[in-house]
Formats: C-alpha cells, sequence, structure tokens
C-alpha cells in the first residue's frame, strides 16, 4: 500500500515535470539600472533548479520559462528581485541599488561573501572614500575609518608610509606588521606604493579566523586591497586633478617650555629683564649678543608652506569578452620643510579576458616608480641654534666673525676654539649647525620602483566547480644616496661622507585554487575553497660608502675615500596549502572551517612545517521564526569564531648556527675573519598566535541602524623572541621559541543612516581598545632598556604588565633660580630636577622609581559623516585617540643644550644635592599623547546632468577638501604629533629601532594641514 | 559536445599537474652571504680567519667604531688626565665616577670584552685540525694572550666577573654567570700568559702576539698584584728581547711607522679599510663629545718635544695630537691603540727596581727612567736629583704620566699604586669612595641573569 502511494507520487511528479517543461518558451527581457542604464552580469536563475543565464553587455537575457517558475535576478549592489512567470513573453527590469550594508561584499582570502553571511571579524572600506581625501600615501586617508585598526603617521617626510596596527601588539622581535595583500598577491612592501584611487575596496581580517587562510604570515592581521576593475559597459574615462597647500601644525609651539620660567622661547630682550630681575648682573654675553640686533625664528626659516598636487587619469570599460581597466597617476609634493621633496608615478593596467564559456584569463600589471629628497635632521637637531644667530650673515656678525657676509652663520663661528677669526668673548654654547645649513648641506634622496605583474587563468569546469591558477612577480627596488657636504661637517672635510646603498626584493608567487559552489534544495548551501601555493623571495643589498670629500662638486662615493662596501644576498621560500568551507544551513546557521600548511625555509629543520586552522560559527537569528514577526530588526547575527594564525618575520637563517664576516688589521692590512654570531637552533618554529572572537551584528529600523561589535582574547605564544642571554656566553640573544602576550580588547561600530531622500545623512562612528600584557618573557622577569645613554631614560618591560612602559623618578620640583649659572645663554632649567622619595626613607634610589606610564591607548576612536544633498557631498571625519603616553625628550634637548653644569657646582646644601636626579630619568619628560583631530572634510559639487551634456561630460564634480583642520592635543603635550615615536620592526636595535622602546619621540616633525581643490571629470 | 568538453578537461589537467608541480620551492635554504658553523673548522686556513675574528673582538673593546665608549671613555675619561667637552647626561656621569648601571657605555665595553673571549674559547676549541704543530701552538697561544688581556682589562674595570673558558655552542650550555673573585681571575689571566709565552713565537706579524708581548702583559699582571720578584725576570727577558726606543714619541705613534720596534702589542686600525678604522681619534677632535687633556696635565706635562708632539692648544680647547689628527676621520681613524710598548716596559722596570734597591742604591732605576725621559730633549735626571726611593717613585709615576698620557694606563696605574681615591677626589673635588672606582655591572646583565649576576656595592 505505501508502497503503492510511492510510486503513484512519483509517477505523478515526473508527469507533471514532463508536462512543465512541454509547457516551456523562450524569455527575452532586458535588466536596467535607475538611470535606465543596461546592467550587464546580471544572475538570472530559475529557483530550485540548476537553469540560469546572465545579462550581457546589453543588459539582454534570454531564458526557457514556464508558468510557474520563479526568477532570482541578483546581482551585486542591487536588492534581489524575484518574478513569478505568468506567460509573460519579455521583462523589462529595472533593478534598486541597494543600500544596506548587509548586501555589501566581503573579501575575505580565496573568495568572498556577502556580508551577512560572514562570521569573522573584517572591516572594509570602499575606495572611493579613500580616495577622496588629498594625500600621497594610503595611511592618512584610512585614519579613523576602521575600527581596531590603528593609524600613525609619525614622519614629516613625504611619501612615507604610515605604520599600521591590527588589534594591538603580539610580537616582540618579530614584525607587528600586518601582511598586505594586494589583488591576491602578498607582496614584500606597505602602503606606499598604492595609488588609492585606483582601489575597489579595502579589507581587513581582523580575528585569526578570517586571517588563518593566510597562515603563517597573518599574525598580525591581513590587508586585503583590491583595485578597481572595468565593468562592461559604456568606456569611462576619468581624470581627476588637485592640487593644495600644507602647512605643519605648530600651535603647540608656544607650550614649549625652553624656559620653564617664561614658558616659551624668549627673545633677548625678555631673557635680560628676565635675569635682571633674579639680580644677574654679569650680561656681557647677552648685551653682545643683543648687539647683533638678530631675532630669528628658526621654525619660521625652515618651515615653508608645501604643496601636493595629483593628476589622475584612468579609463575603464569592457566589451562581453574583455575588461579593462587603465590609469596613470602623477603625485608631486614639496614637503612643509626646507629641502623635502616627494615625485610619484604610477600605472596600472588591470585586464579581464573571457575567452570562452569555460575559460577566463587576466593580467594585473602596476609599475610604481618615486623619488624622493628627505629630511635627515629631527626638529631637536634643527631647533638648537639660538635666536640671536642670524641665518646668514649680517654686517655685524661678519664683523665680529671675521666671515663673509652672506655666508651661513653658525654658533661654532662665535667660539674662537672654533673660528681663530672671532673676536668677543665666547657665546656659542652647542655644536650643531645652522638648521638652514644642515638642510641645504645635505642631500638625502632615495628613489623605489616597484614592479607588480600577476597574471591568471581561470577555467570553469561546470557552474559550480572552477579552478583558478595565477603566477606573477613583485620587485622591489630601492635605492638611497647620501651626501654631507663640509658645510655642515662637524669636521670638514673629515666629516664629509656619502653612502649609495640599495636593495632589491624580488619575489614570485604562485597559486592553484579550486572553487566549488553548490546549493542543494534551496536549504543547504557550501563554498570550497582549496590551493596549493610556492613563493619564493630573494633580497639582494649592496652599499658602498666614502668619506673625506675633499671638494664638494662631487656628491658620489667615487669623489671621496672609500670606507665600506657590501652586498648580500639571501633568500626565503614559502610551500602551502589551504583549504576553506563555507556551509550555510537554511541561511541562518553558517559554519566556516578554514586552514592552511606553510612550510618555510627561515625554520629549523625539526620544525619546518605549521598548521594553521580555525572554525567560526554564525547565527542569524533574525531569520528565525521567533524574530522574523518582529519587523524592528532586519539583521540580527551572532559569529563567534577561534583560530590560530602564525607568525614568520625573523631573518632567513635564524635558524642555523652562523658565522659572520669580522675583519681585523693584522700585518698592516685587512684580515679576513670569521666569528660566530649566533647559536643555531633546529627546532626554531612559528610564532603562534590563538585568538576567539565573538561578535554581534544588528540592523534595525528598515536597516538605517548597524551596529557591530566584537569582542575578542588573542594569545601569542611561542614568540620569535630573541632572548636576551648575558654577553658573557659572547652572544647578546638567542632565537627561540619562548614568551607570552595577551592582548584583549574589543571594537565597536556603528552605522546610521539618519536621513534619506534629498537630504541623505549617514554616520558612522567606531570605537577601539586592546590591552596588552606581557605574560612570559623567555624566564626574564624584567629586563630595563636605555634608548640614549647621554640623555638616559628607562624603558620597563616586565612580565605581567604592558610590554613597554616608561620607568623612572617623580619628580619633584625644579632647582631654585640663583642656584646655578643662569644668566647665559638663553638659558632654561638645568639638566637635573629634585625626584620625589617615594619610599620615604630618606634616600633617592632605585627604589624610588615606579612605572610612568605606557605608550598603548586606553581608546581610538573615529567619527564620520557623509552627507548628500542636491548635487553637493559632504564628508567628515573625526578621529582620536586617548590615554596613551609618550616619553617627549624634545624638551630635553631645548632645554639642556645650555645647561651643562654638574651638580657639584650647584650652590645648594649637600642634603639638596642628593635629591636631584637627572631630569631625562623623570616624568618630566612623560606626557599625555592623546588628541583629537578632525581628520579630513571634503565638500563636492557635481554639476548638474543637463549641464554636462552641453559641454559633453558625463559628470564633473568639483570638491574642496581639508586634513587636520582640527588637531588638539593634550595640555601638557609639549610637542608637533603625539603620535611620531619610535616603532620598530626588529628586536634587538638602536633607540629608534628597538620596539623596548615604544613610545620614545625625539625631534618628530609637525602633523600636516592640507587644504585642497579638485576637480573630477567623467567623459 | 560532451566528448570535446571531456577532452579539453583532459589537457587542461595536464597544465594544471605542471602547475602544481610548480608548486613547491625548495625548502632547505643555506645562507649565501654568511657561513654556517656546521661545517666550518675543518682546515687551517679556516682556523686562520677564526684568529683574525678574535682580534676583531680586540678592535671591538678598545674603540668601538660607532660609538664613543670602548675601553678609551673608561680609563681616559674617567681619571685626571682627561675631560669632556660636551658632558651631556651619562658622559658627564662618566668623568664624574657616577654611571648608571644601566648606561650602554659600561654595557657595550663588558659585552665587547666577552664577546671577545667567547671567541678566543671557540678558537682554543677547534684547533685539532691545524696539522701543522707550530702554527697550532701560536693559534693557542694568540687565543689565550687576547683571553687573558680581555680578563685583565674586566678584572681591573668590575672587580669580580664570571668566568667562561668554554665556548657556547648551544642554548643548552650557558656558561655560569657567578661572580669568581678577582684572585680566581687572575689565576686564570696568569696559566693563560704563561702558556701564551711558551706556545708563542718571538715575532708574528703586527697587530698579532707574541711571547715577547705575552711576558710583557705578564709582568704587567704582577706589578699590578704587587709580585714584583715574579715580574722582574719577565722585564729583564723583554728588554733583552730585541725591542727598541724609537727616537722620538711622535715615531711611536705616527700612522706611517706603524709597525715600529718599540711596540711589543698594538690593537690594528685603519682607515678607509671597509669599517676598519678606529672611533677614538675623531672623539679627541670634535666638539660633539670631544675627549680633551686636562688643564692640570697640561700644566705639569714638562715643556719639550715630547709635550709638543702630545699636547696642543687648538683655537681654545686643550687637544692631545698624539693621535694625528690629520686621520681623525669619522669613525674611520687610523692610529693603532698600542696596548704595551718598551718605553712602558723600561718604566716598569725602574720601579721595580727602585722597590727593590730603595734608597741605597738608586742609580740602576734612574739609568732607566732616563732612557725615556732623555730619549728627547729633557735633560737626564742624576741622583742628586732624589732624596730618596720614594721621590724618585714619583719621579717614575709622572713619567708614566707624561710618557704614556692617553694610552689608557693612568687609570690602571693610580689604581695599582693605591692612590686613585685621593687623586680622583683631588681632581673632581668631592670625596670618591673605592665604591666609585668599580664600574657599575651593567643592568641588563643582572636582569637577564635572574640576579646570579650582582651590582657592585654603591650602585
Amino acid at each position: 500500500m505505501n508502497l503503492k502511494i510511492k510510486l503513484t507520487v512519483f509517477v505523478l511528479l515526473l508527469c507533471n515535470f514532463t508536462l512543465l517543461a512541454q509547457d516551456s518558451y523562450p524569455l527575452t527581457g532586458v535588466v536596467l539600472d535607475e538611470s535606465a542604464m543596461p546592467i550587464p552580469g546580471v544572475s538570472i536563475v530559475i529557483t530550485g533548479s540548476s537553469k540560469g543565464t546572465t545579462t550581457d553587455f546589453n543588459g539582454k537575457f534570454e531564458i526557457e520559462v514556464a508558468n510557474g517558475d520563479v526568477l532570482n535576478i541578483s546581482y551585486i549592489g542591487f536588492k534581489t528581485q524575484t518574478i513569478t512567470i505568468d506567460n509573460q513573453k519579455a521583462l523589462n527590469l529595472t533593478l534598486i541599488e541597494d543600500t544596506s550594508e548587509l548586501e555589501e561584499v566581503v573579501i575575505i582570502g580565496y573568495g568572498a561573501t556577502k556580508k551577512s553571511h560572514s562570521t569573522g571579524a573584517v572591516a572594509q572600506i570602499d575606495g572611493d572614500k579613500v580616495s577622496k581625501v588629498a594625500t600621497a600615501t594610503a595611511g592618512q586617508a584610512l585614519q579613523g575609518q576602521l575600527a581596531g585598526v590603528n593609524i600613525k603617521t609619525n614622519s614629516g617626510n613625504s611619501g612615507e608610509p604610515a605604520k599600521i596596527q591590527i588589534r594591538g601588539l603580539s610580537s616582540i622581535s618579530a614584525s607587528n606588521s600586518p601582511l598586505i595583500v594586494v589583488d591576491g598577491y602578498p607582496i614584500q612592501g606597505d602602503l606606499s606604493s598604492i595609488n588609492m584611487q585606483d582601489v575597489e575596496s579595502i579589507n581587513v581580517l581582523k580575528d585569526a579566523a578570517s586571517a588563518s587562510i593566510y597562515g603563517s604570515r597573518a599574525g598580525s592581521g591581513v590587508i586585503l586591497i583590491t583595485t578597481k576593475k572595468g565593468k562592461t559597459g559604456k568606456v569611462t574615462v576619468e581624470y581627476n586633478v588637485y592640487g593644495g597647500l600644507k602647512n605643519g601644525i605648530r600651535d603647540n609651539l608656544d607650550k614649549n617650555p625652553i624656559s620653564s620660567s617664561l614658558n616659551k622661547f624668549p627673545t633677548l630682550a625678555e631673557w635680560k629683564d628676565y635675569v635682571v630681575s633674579q639680580g644677574a648682573t654679569n650680561l656681557d654675553e647677552i648685551n653682545l649678543a643683543e648687539s647683533f640686533g638678530t631675532n630669528t625664528n628658526w621654525y619660521d626659516e625652515v618651515y615653508r608652506t608645501g604643496y601636493i598636487m595629483n593628476h589622475q587619469l584612468s579609463a575603464s570599460g569592457g566589451t562581453e569578452n574583455v575588461n579593462y581597466f587603465l590609469s596613470a597617476n602623477y603625485v608631486d609634493e614639496e614637503g612643509i620643510m626646507l629641502t623635502n621633496d616627494y615625485t610619484k608615478y604610477s600605472f596600472r593596467a588591470n585586464i579581464d579576458v573571457k575567452a570562452n564559456k569555460w575559460l577566463e584569463l587576466g593580467i594585473n600589471l602596476n609599475p610604481t616608480y618615486s623619488e624622493t629628497r628627505k629630511i635627515n635632521r629631527e626638529n631637536h637637531q634643527l631647533f638648537r641654534t639660538a635666536p640671536w644667530v642670524p641665518v646668514y650673515h649680517t654686517a655685524a656678525t661678519a664683523a665680529i666673525t671675521g666671515k663673509e657676509i652672506g655666508e651661513y652663520a653658525h654658533e661654532n663661528d662665535f667660539d674662537i676654539g672654533r673660528n681663530p677669526g672671532y673676536t668677543g668673548i665666547r657665546l656659542r654654547e652647542q655644536s650643531d649647525y645652522n638648521p638652514i645649513a644642515m638642510l641645504e648641506g645635505e642631500w638625502y634622496t632615495t628613489n623605489r620602483f616597484e614592479g607588480f605583474a600577476n597574471t591568471y587563468l581561470k577555467i570553469n569546469f561546470s557552474e559550480n566547480l572552477t579552478f583558478k591558477t595565477s603566477f606573477g612577480g613583485y620587485l622591489n627596488q630601492f635605492e638611497d644616496q647620501r651626501y654631507l657636504s663640509s658645510i655642515v661637517s662637524r669636521e670638514g672635510a673629515n666629516g664629509t661622507l656619502a653612502h649609495h646603498n640599495t636593495i632589491k626584493i624580488t619575489d614570485w608567487l604562485n597559486e592553484n585554487v579550486l572553487t566549488y559552489n553548490k546549493s542543494f534544495n534551496d536549504k543547504h548551501q557550501l563554498n570550497v575553497v582549496a590551493g596549493v601555493s610556492t613563493q619564493a623571495t630573494s633580497v639582494t643589498t649592496s652599499n658602498v660608502s666614502a668619506n673625506n670629500f675633499v671638494i664638494d662638486y662631487i656628491q658620489t662615493v667615487n669623489g671621496g675615500l672609500l670606507s665600506g662596501g657590501s652586498s648580500t644576498r639571501s633568500k626565503s621560500t614559502l610551500n602551502s596549502a589551504f583549504f576553506r568551507v563555507n556551509y550555510d544551513l537554511s541561511n541562518k546557521y553558517l559554519f566556516s572551517l578554514s586552514s592552511r600548511w606553510d612550510g618555510s625555509s627561515r625554520f629549523g629543520s625539526n620544525n619546518q612545517y605549521g598548521f594553521f586552522p580555525s572554525a567560526s560559527f554564525g547565527w542569524r537569528v533574525s531569520e528565525e521564526g521567533f524574530l522574523e514577526s518582529l519587523d524592528i530588526i532586519n539583521n540580527l547575527k551572532i559569529r563567534t569564531s577561534i583560530g590560530t594564525t602564525g607568525n614568520n618575520t625573523i631573518g632567513d637563517y635564524s635558524h642555523i648556527g652562523l658565522l659572520g664576516i669580522t675583519n681585523s688589521i693584522l700585518g698592516g692590512g685587512a684580515t679576513t675573519g670569521f666569528s660566530p654570531t649566533n647559536i643555531s637552533n633546529p627546532n626554531l618554529s612559528w610564532e603562534k598566535t590563538q585568538e576567539f572572537n565573538f561578535g554581534v551584528d544588528l540592523a534595525i529600523l528598515d536597516n538605517r541602524i548597524n551596529l557591530e561589535f566584537d569582542i575578542f582574547k588573542t594569545t601569542t605564544k611561542d614568540l620569535l623572541l630573541e632572548v636576551p642571554l648575558s654577553n658573557v656566553s659572547g652572544f647578546e640573544f638567542f632565537t627561540d621559541n619562548q614568551g607570552k602576550v595577551d592582548n584583549r580588547g574589543f571594537e565597536l561600530n556603528l552605522t546610521t543612516i539618519n536621513t534619506t531622500g534629498e537630504f541623505f545623512w549617514k554616520t558612522g562612528f567606531n570605537l577601539s581598545r586592546y590591552k596588552n600584557e606581557l605574560v612570559d618573557f623567555g624566564g626574564t622577569q624584567r629586563l630595563i632598556t636605555v634608548p640614549d645613554p647621554k640623555r638616559p631614560n628607562e624603558f620597563l618591560t616586565e612580565v605581567g604588565s604592558p610590554l613597554v612602559q616608561y620607568y623612572g623618578y617623580v619628580s619633584d620640583g625644579e632647582v631654585p633660580y640663583g642656584s646655578h649659572n643662569t644668566t647665559w645663554p638663553v638659558n632654561a632649567s638645568t639638566d637635573f630636577v629634585y625626584a620625589k622619595d617615594l619610599n620615604d626613607d630618606g634616600v633617592i634610589d632605585e627604589n624610588d622609581k615606579k612605572v610612568l606610564g605606557s605608550p598603548y591607548p586606553d581608546f581610538t576612536w573615529g567619527f564620520t559623516n557623509n552627507i548628500e544633498y542636491k548635487n553637493f557631498d559632504f564628508a567628515v571625519t573625526f578621529q582620536g585617540s586617548h590615554g596613551a603616553k609618550i616619553f617627549n625628550i624634545d624638551s630635553y634637548y631645548e632645554n639642556s643644550q645650555y645647561a651643562n653644569e654638574s651638580i657639584e657646582g650647584f650652590n645648594l646644601p649637600q642634603a639638596d644635592k642628593d635629591r636631584l636626579v637627572i631630569r631625562s630619568n623623570s616624568d618630566a619628560n612623560v606626557q599625555d599623547a592623546s588628541y583629537f583631530s578632525l581628520r579630513n572634510m571634503t565638500l563636492g559639487y557635481t554639476l548638474p546632468s543637463t549641464l554636462n551634456e552641453k559641454i559633453g561630460l558625463s559628470s564633473m564634480r568639483f570638491y574642496l577638501t581639508g586634513s587636520n583642520l582640527i588637531f588638539i592635543t593634550a595640555k601638557n603635550y609639549t610637542g608637533f604629533n603625539p603620535e611620531a615615536s619610535t616603532e620598530a620592526t626588529t628586536f634587538p636595535g638602536t633607540y629608534s629601532n628597538n620596539p623596548l622602546v615604544t613610545g620614545y619621540q625625539r625631534g618628530a616633525h609637525p602633523v600636516q594641514r592640507t587644504v585642497a581643490i579638485g576637480i573630477n571629470a567623467k567623459f | 559536445m560532451k566528448n570535446l568538453y571531456q577532452n579539453t578537461i583532459k589537457k587542461w589537467g595536464v597544465l594544471l599537474l605542471i602547475f602544481s608541480a610548480l608548486s613547491c620551492s625548495e625548502l632547505d635554504l643555506l645562507p649565501e652571504s654568511q657561513v654556517p658553523s656546521d661545517g666550518f673548522y675543518t682546515n687551517e686556513a679556516e682556523i686562520e680567519t677564526i684568529v683574525a675574528g678574535v682580534y676583531d673582538g680586540l678592535q671591538l673593546s678598545y674603540s668601538r667604531q660607532a660609538s664613543a665608549g670602548g675601553l678609551w671613555s673608561l680609563t681616559e675619561v674617567r681619571s685626571d688626565d682627561m675631560t669632556i667637552l660636551l658632558s651631556e647626561g651619562e658622559w658627564g656621569r662618566v668623568e664624574n665616577l657616577n654611571m648608571l648601571a644601566t648606561s650602554d657605555i659600561t654595557l657595550d665595553f663588558w659585552e665587547n670584552s666577552y664577546i671577545t673571549i667567547s671567541r678566543t674559547n671557540n678558537l682554543i676549541a677547534n684547533l685539532e685540525v691545524v696539522t701543522d704543530e707550530g702554527l697550532k701552538n701560536q693559534f693557542e697561544g694568540e687565543g689565550k694572550f687576547v683571553r687573558a688581556l680581555s680578563y685583565f682589562n674586566l678584572v681591573r674595570l668590575y672587580g669580580d666577573i664570571p668566568l667562561t673558558i668554554t665556548p657556547t655552542v648551544s642554548s643548552s650550555d650557558l656558561p655560569d654567570l657567578t661572580r669568581q673573585s678577582t684572585s680566581i681571575i687572575y689565576d686564570q689571566i696568569i696559566a693563560d700568559l704563561t702558556e701564551a709565552i711558551d706556545l708563542l713565537p718571538a715575532s708574528n706579524d703586527v697587530g698579532r702576539a707574541t711571547s715577547g708581548a705575552a711576558k710583557g702583559l705578564l709582568a704587567k699582571v704582577y706589578v699590578t698584584l704587587g709580585q714584583n720578584s715574579l715580574a722582574k725576570p719577565l722585564l729583564e727577558d723583554v728588554l733583552g728581547a730585541g725591542y727598541t726606543l724609537e727616537p722620538t714619541v711622535k715615531d711611536v705613534f705616527s700612522v706611517t711607522n706603524e709597525s715600529n720596534n718599540e711596540i711589543l702589542f698594538s690593537v690594528g686600525y685603519k682607515s678607509a679599510s671597509n669599517g676598519e678604522g678606529n672611533g677614538f681619534a675623531y672623539h679627541i677632535f670634535t666638539d660633539g663629545i670631544g675627549y680633551v687633556p686636562t688643564q692640570e696635565h697640561m700644566d705639569l706635562s714638562p715643556a719639550g718635544e715630547r709635550y709638543d708632539a702630545t699636547l696642543a692648544v687648538i683655537g681654545v680647547e686643550n687637544r692631545t695630537i698624539k693621535y694625528d689628527p690629520d686621520y681623525a676621520i669619522e669613525y674611520e681613524g687610523d692610529n693603532d691603540w698600542v696596548v704595551l710598548r718598551l718605553a712602558d716596559i723600561i718604566l716598569m722596570y725602574a720601579e721595580v727596581l727602585n722597590v727593590e734597591n730603595g734608597d741605597a742604591n738608586m742609580q740602576p732605576a734612574i739609568d732607566e727612567l732616563n732612557k725615556i725621559h732623555a730619549r728627547e730633549d729633557l735633560t737626564p735626571y742624576t741622583i742628586g736629583d732624589f732624596a730618596n726611593a720614594s721621590e724618585l717613585e714619583q719621579a717614575i709615576r709622572d713619567e708614566r704620566r707624561f710618557e704614556l698620557a692617553f694610552e689608557g694606563q693612568r687609570w690602571f696605574d693610580l689604581q695599582r699604586y693605591g692612590t686613585l681615591v685621593s687623586v680622583m677626589s683631588n681632581h673632581l673635588g668631592v670625596t670618591v669612595t673605592e665604591d666609585d672606582l668599580l664600574l657599575p655591572i651593567p643592568q641588563r646583565e643582572i636582569d637577564v641573569s635572574q640576579g646570579v649576576i650582582t651590582q657592585n656595592t654603591g650602585y
């Protein structure tokens, strides 16, 4: 009986199927967008079957349908439509653009997914948004846009890349920089070569589960950059030009405590009044200096209004078979400091060919060339010269120094010890050169060529299965040349020098990826990615140097005596296999499993391969019956992930015991020597990061309020640590997998569409916070690092605390006037401050030191607004960071350049002398690095389309844009850029390149304010 | 149609395989610009390079190229003979004998000395492949000489220090870091030098150890320990070994005469030799830090040809011109660092004779003293110049001060005379204590050893 029924049903179904099949007929149609332009590539699928097609170049399609079929018409960026077939013979459809964030596509590495179905923590931004900012490099445009992505611009030199850090700091000896992947190619470079106007989107893989598909290189996150592709349709030619002026923000100048008593850099007259009021009588030096009649403002001499000029011409479009995007870009920048210049040329060709039904291929080409004349001096060196020194000798100073009128004047000229022709009393107090001479007397130029080429071949075996193989190469050739002329060397020709260094990175990559996509019964959606990849990188360096240039005419190495030369070659390779399964059940339950196996030449034979698995799960709660009735909630998704990533950014041969070149002079000549430089470690392996992430996505009120919230906990263990060894062993460090760092924090991203319609207003707010803790430091409990013995200050690295903390005495007042010589020169306070006796034992010693703060912010935030009204568009980004401290040594330089005194010489009781400590080792220089900024603001006006037609354009937009229009620093911060601190990528290193001295500010250049106008025309 | 599709897939399948084969790179890579230590040490020529590396260690210890530190600053600048022009921060502390334990200056010297020692340990442990017995002995002697010299410098500057005489080859055999008493360190120094005397040849390339150098150094160790009777025969050996005084001090330090016969041992430096220049010469003449003679030294040094070859006022600054200013190129100085020369030996011998003979028989010591004092245009001393041996002793000490000025001797001489506290208190105008004389053990070493290495008192 049962069987019979079943059979009957089966037969009926079969008949039904046949009947329907017999009734099918061809349906034609066209799909247009809201402005009646055809949309090619729209997918039209009969629901519940595998039958489907896509629209052609003119938006047209043809499909066999039968009555009752339900057509699903979808295209990325548009709302999906469903049409039930009821004898229609032709369809004219208009797709409505979908502004809902949920429909956005998230690039996740070797694939993409809809944002609504993403299970990891991925931040993203459109290229359009970042290309609006007038800046030559990407960093500044990204500031404040991405939660959990900390971007610092800390160089005053034009063209320097920003420092990017994702979710805190996990590694000590290895790099903390994220992996940058451009169109699928992990590059051995930074963001500086990326032309933001070519960028379609930037996606940041923050949690380990998302990033683990990049395995051993993803420990610090992954930045995926997708460049623009041509869209099938009419050719679009776009020309974008902007030009603007730049200025350094020097609002803090008056806060510089060059004189703690006068609270600003005093003029000679003010200084004189002050010391006279304090009872000083010997005014010889002041009177002499005053007689020159000079009062140079060195800041005004060094800083200038720079400019930025950008031209971008691009053409994009495509036919049914070929799509292309071509662009050429030229940037010319004049820095805000004398002699600083930057020029960049970049070109791009992205071509995709659809050869036939099953074969696609394409190529991306991107050569970039840039040239910079750098400032090789920092502010602390430039601004030590006293204001009574003129830039060029005047009649008054020439007479007393015996120099020519118009020559550079240096403080050294006012000292018979340095200038035998000087006839006055000694005025010189420091030996640095006149800042203008320092800038004009040194040529430091760098140029860089980056060539990127990647080709692919894609075979569509079936609608579900595709195979893609790609082969590409990347070349990064960097050259820097320096010449220090006799004008500014401390010892004339003996101090002149030149060097010429080149670094060439050659990299090639082959990847083979299979992708399988299938949906079953409308309920199960499966996406599988599997592939293998191999990448090889070689680095060659060469450098030559010379000194003792007798004449300044020749500035290349051949003009002097050769002092050094070397070239090196090293290589690393990486073999990988990777795999990911995304499975959606009923559109509600989202599962993702991924893993990567990496084998790296950088590790010991015992541990060459690493396995980096991850798993994530998402639950779209809003799709559940019990919430479906709640209209207010459009989307509610809970996601959680756990994953492992690695870090392999150490030297190429760290696991091998090596001998390095250590020549010596024997028998009167150089003799080749070798000495052990490191201990072998065949067990050396990956640094492993495990991360747990929990997130909630919520969209309510017709998707107008979108909230994303993530909390994470990251544990990085088996750090690739340069484990400090006692030097008694003959080695300073030993590379080993030791140590553990925890990071935990949260990110919040809130997007709201405040108004729609004619006045469209959208805001975004993001907030992030992380805290790091050193859990294990390879057995060492604490390590104090002193970067500069001349001005000692201590950085403490201690188990149980953040990686870096400032450490020292608490200051307890200044040495009173009169107890030391403050008459001359234009003085300041002394090198010393009283220290607080913290433990009240009557003695100032080690036990009175304490932690004085850390360089990590409590939280950072960004706030963006986008407004469109009629033909106007307006965008503004505010951004801030709070709670970080910075160790700013600059004021110490400015203060103590003159106060060259020893405690012993002070007219103070011994008990008071015993309470004095060196100023730099106290909290006197620890300042609040918090800031609030209006990072970027843009106002645009697009010509009405009626007008465009008349002048033969498809669109034309004028815009006015500004960066850092507001930049407010904390009250006690006296420098120019609270973000500009040393941040090293290698350990151990010098003061400027040691991660354990993070937060050390010395001579930072100002934050730059830019105002530019531009035109964007499309033909 | 179906067939065609399948055929195509087959074709591409082959290509796919080719690509997949490409997807594999060699992972076992060896360095190209460094040598793996595994498989090294196989023949004489390779060991010879290890020997050169040992001398490179001495170059580091005496004057690091890129910084102003090195033995120079720890001996001369701390003594009453030199001062610093711009004594900002830590440099002022070096001069004023109150260095911080966290200072790089103490760390650099410690580090470079122990690196040198570890290179000697490594050399001594890898000699079995040298088949030529004479050469093997020489290499061993050189290793032991340099090790002894390095420990001798360390023990005089830091007091008790860790002792290691075997190389560290893996992280599991790290040396014992316990500080050993100075007498244990000196036992090792004496043992090494005694062996080195027998192992080393009488003559060798300039810049390499000889038996004469080992004898001279051992004599200096004994003099430092107050064991004059042991020093005397060694000094006599050296005096009879064929070394001769140059006509003038200028000749001894001329960069074109660095292989002169007065020098027992020097550390070689050379400009324009790819990073083999010295760092001290530049720092003598720069205003950046500027090591300059004290006024007291200028005032007391007897006028004459030696004075003119050693001291000068340039502009208004006192300067020493012992090291040729023309070669004071930044980090590229050409002068060798003279560790031991005949004048030093002769003056030590005069000192030993004077102590031995006392008031009764001063002439032999005066004769030795005059070899140096009257080498150039100074009037020879006569017996009538000295009322007693202690006056003569003072004259010998003064002679050492001005003859061996700025050669890193003054501090150690005052130390063995036992007068450091009084001389330095007087010089600095503050009360100097014994605790101020030893350098602070680098804080890093204490931290890294987790307290096994302890700090000197007073820091």
